[in-house]
């Protein structure tokens, strides 16, 4: 039995009421949407008469297009002078009264409340069981606009908004094809958010829709207010700073994820779709990859992929070879840092937990704070702490030279940036105990860890481990179009017959 | 794809590993002659005895069905009694591989150093690993494979300068015999091979191919490796306890003069491996033995017995010398590799025969 008292919201406290069929009285059912919505300004209930018959409108006035439900439903209906039949008069009403071609018909007096709220106009006939449900949706909404954190340099400049529907379309002009499936669902017991699964019938497999779908069923929140709430839910490794699950802005981006045969979900209200399963490897591709020269791409995937190791292993490396490993320098380097560190107060590896502090409290300030103030954290940052601290004798010029990289680095793989700042830090303190020894042991738990992440049957590694050919030629390296166009990069190839 | 399955090429990349990790840290013996030209010849050897001894393991699993055996064998006595077996074997092997490795690290990387320490985060870390189980092992293992080559392969290249063919002595000089008995002692160190046993209904591929692939480049890598060590350390290899390493020392590349901490600390990924494997097949043998038991806690209670005798063996160097006494390490690689296996087979046999008499 669940303990109340130790619950700060229990979710049976949510329940809403129910509200039964809709009354043949029309009257009567605007009266209860009143009540269900007391107090809300903005729930518009408008009675009328269409050759003396009675007929009532429902709306949410933020979330219609007034102009649309005044010329296409409310002025035909009223302004209607011919008789309506006595049987089916619904029928009659949407065939050849109003306009419009989203409509549907509601039986459920409490789902037509959900469709109020989902921006639709509902019209009750005096005498009816049943509604018509009006789509008139106008949701305010902002334009689409270019992604801030996933810039392409030659691609299309289009990022997903927060309304789903725009979502949707911005992918249907990229997959003209009728392999391209859609199914919705509703998750959240109050937000009761709208998901869209979207998925090639042909390429996706169908164990990993069936899981994906499952999981999603399985979840049991109260809201769901971003796409970041159904993680959890789709990550199955827990123990593991990386995740199966990608995360973009961008509609070109999720329709190629899609023709490779993975699974997107677009969450109402957010402008970030999930993507799984996701490869380890995808963190160093981009859309430019596709538009650049073979070349240039694979050289650009393996800058990509050595300032991913620098950004986690370099300041580790450096605490363990300046307390370890001295030999290892060339003397006249050795020389250099021995005289700059010797004026410093700490050792190497407190030296470098404080800087990295220090510049992760730079990070999140300049992240949540108004963007007016930006330059003057800037100042503060790299000129007043970073110089002063150097010119005080707090922490020495080679030491902020790595960071500054590592910092640099780090960001070249934006979507990596959270494991990242975790595991430098862990390498900057096993360096400074172990030495390299003790970074190599992390960095093959680690390697081990990434191994072991097969979410949906899919190891996380791959291509690389296990080795997959056909997948190979669109990793680190890049294979030319022609080769690449030949057959269709497929996630699933591990899961018919490939290799482990 | 499951966690426990794990195909035949990452298998053989993981004992590759666990048999460079052997070479990397070799205690040189004075039974032993590395300094002579037939050193080179030991591996071929090598590969003859791992292939020839293998049959056993062999004829179990392919007409002694192993695989089927082992689902259907959970209860009896047998099988128990031969995991258990194992699972004592592969206890003594991973001892003996952290008792190697402490006394590589206290005498060479930082002499003179307590590294009790860091060998029970070491231990804490293999057993940690052993839960994500053999796959994740076998795919992290190809590409620390490629690593360890990568690596191997350069310090060879920057030794190349200080090689010096007189360094090699005119072949069995010192007569067959003694180059025979050398192999032997030689090649009786890969007992991994004992876990192709253990592990065989995971591995998914053809695993007699791999093996004799496996055989082959580890004696193309020893022959490769002994060559840079005969080259540059000539008769001075014999009077050093970690010959190889000895050898790296002397690496140097531009700038750089020292490489052998980066080489050893690359070294270390193939004590990771080798010890891992080991501690996943006693926890794999014990929950044979045992169904009821816990993998967690069996990993963890043999990590723990691991590190009470490490701390045992640590900072008396007379504690190490179990680690070069033959009759021990002769013991530990017939067990697995020639006894243990023809046990399984001929019981198999003579069951499956006492079961063909009852249907005729």
């Amino acid at each position: 039995m669940e303990n109340k008292e130790n619950v700060l919201f229990p979710l049976s406290d949510f329940n809403e009421e129910t509200y039964g069929d809709i009354k043949e009285n029309a009257v009567e059912n605007g009266r209860i949407i009143k009540q269900a919505f007391k107090g809300s300004f903005d729930i518009v209930v408008k009675k009328g008469y269409c050759n003396g018959k009675c007929v009532v409108f429902a709306n949410c006035d933020g979330l219609t297009n007034a102009q649309r439900i005044a010329d296409y439903a409310i002025k035909p209906l009223l302004t209607f002078e011919g008789d309506l039949p006595e049987e089916n008069p619904l029928d009659f009403i949407q065939d050849r009264i109003i306009y419009g071609t989203e409509q549907k018909r509601e039986k459920s007096l409490d789902n037509a409340i959900k469709e109020i709220l989902r921006g639709t106009l509902l019209i009750f006939v005096e005498g009816q069981k049943e509604c018509i449900v009006f789509g008139a949706q106008n949701p305010p909404q902002r334009a689409i606009q270019e992604p801030d954190n996933e810039v392409q340099e030659f691609g299309s400049r289009e990022g997903f908004v927060e309304n789903i529907k725009t979502n949707l379309t911005l992918i249907r002009e990229r997959l003209c094809t009728t392999n391209f499936k859609i199914e919705t669902n509703e998750i959240g017991k109050t937000s009761k958010t709208r998901i869209l699964i979207c998925y090639m019938k042909d390429r996706v497999n169908p164990d990993t829709l069936k899981e994906v779908k499952s999981r999603l069923e399985a979840i049991d929140m109260d809201t769901v207010l971003a796409s970041g709430y159904l993680r959890k839910a789709l990550d199955t490794k827990r123990k593991s700073l990386f995740t199966m699950v990608g995360q973009t802005q961008r509609p070109d981006t999720l329709a190629a994820k899609v023709c490779e045969g993975k699974i997107g979900i677009i969450v109402d209200g957010t402008p970030f779709a999930l993507i799984v399963p996701r490869l380890f490897i995808e963190n160093f591709q981009t859309l430019d990859d596709y538009i650049n020269r073979p070349y240039f791409c694979t050289f650009m995937r393996g800058v990509r992929l050595l300032a991913f190791l620098i950004s986690v292993f370099l300041p580790g490396v450096f605490v363990a070879i300046g307390l370890f490993h001295q030999e290892m320098f060339p003397d006249d380097m050795l020389y250099n840092i021995v005289i700059m560190e010797s004026n410093t107060l700490f050792t190497l590896t407190i030296e470098a937990l404080i800087i990295h502090f220090v510049y992760e409290t730079v990070r999140e300030a300049g992240l949540r704070m108004p963007k007016a103030i930006g330059h003057a954290v800037s100042i503060v940052g790299a000129l007043v702490i970073g110089d002063a601290a150097v010119t005080a004798g707090l922490i020495g010029a080679p030491m902020l030279i790595i960071v500054a990289l590592t910092a640099i680095c780090s960001l070249v793989s934006s979507d990596l940036y959270q494991p990242i700042s975790v595991l430098r830090i862990i390498f900057i303190l096993v360096g400074g105990v172990s030495g390299l020894y003790g970074i190599m042991i992390g960095a093959a738990a680690l390697l081990i860890n990434l191994a072991s992440m097969t979410d949906y049957g899919v190891p996380f590694l791959a291509p690389a481990t296990p080795y997959n050919k056909t997948l190979w030629r669109d990793s680190v390296y890049r294979a030319s179009m022609g080769k690449l166009g030949s057959k269709i990069f497929d996630i699933n190839g591990f899961k018919r017959g490939g290799r482990q | 794809m499951t966690k426990s399955s794990v195909s035949a090429p990452q298998f053989f990349a993981l004992l590759y590993l666990s048999m460079l990790g052997s070479m990397f840290m070799y205690i040189s013996s004075p039974k032993i002659t590395i300094a002579t030209a037939e050193a080179l010849l030991r591996p071929v050897v090598f590969a003859v005895v791992s292939i020839l001894f293998a049959l056993p393991i062999y004829f179990l699993c392919t007409k002694g069905g192993l695989k089927e055996n082992l689902q259907a064998e959970k209860k009896s006595k047998v099988y128990k009694g031969v995991a258990l077996f194992y699972g004592v074997v592969y206890f003594i092997d991973a001892l003996m591989t952290v008792a190697r490795f402490d006394l590589f690290a206290s005498s060479e990387l930082f002499p003179g150093t307590e590294m009790t320490y860091f060998l029970m985060g070491l231990v804490a870390v293999c057993v940690a690993l052993t839960f994500c189980g053999i796959g994740a092992l076998g795919r992290a293992s190809t590409i620390f494979t490629l690593i360890v080559v990568a690596a191997t392969a350069f310090a060879s290249f920057t030794l190349s300068k200080e090689v010096d063919l007189l360094n090699f002595t005119p072949l069995f000089e010192n007569g067959v015999g003694k180059f025979i008995t050398d192999s032997l002692s030689f090649s009786i160190q890969a007992s991994e091979i004992g876990a192709i046993v253990i592990f065989f209904p995971e591995i998914k591929g053809n695993v007699k191919k791999h093996y004799i692939l496996w055989s082959v480049l580890s004696a193309l890598s020893f022959s490769f490796i002994l060559f840079f060590v005969i080259g540059t350390l000539g008769a001075f290899a014999d009077t050093q306890l970690f010959p190889t390493y000895s050898a790296v020392t002397l690496a140097q590349f531009g700038l750089f003069e020292r490489l052998d901490a980066l080489e050893t600390a690359i070294w270390i990924l193939c004590v990771v491996t080798k010890l891992t494997l080991y501690i996943s097949a006693i926890v794999k043998c014990i929950g044979f033995a045992f169904p009821r038991l816990s993998e967690k806690i069996t990993a963890i209670s043999v990590g723990a017995v691991i590190t009470g005798f490490l701390i045992f063996i640590s900072g008396n160097i007379n504690n190490f010398n179990f680690i070069s006494f033959t009759p021990l390490v002769m013991g530990i690689y017939l067990a697995p590799v020639i006894v243990l296996p023809s046990v399984l087979l001929i019981y198999n046999l003579i069951k499956r025969r006492k079961k063909n008499e009852k249907i005729s």
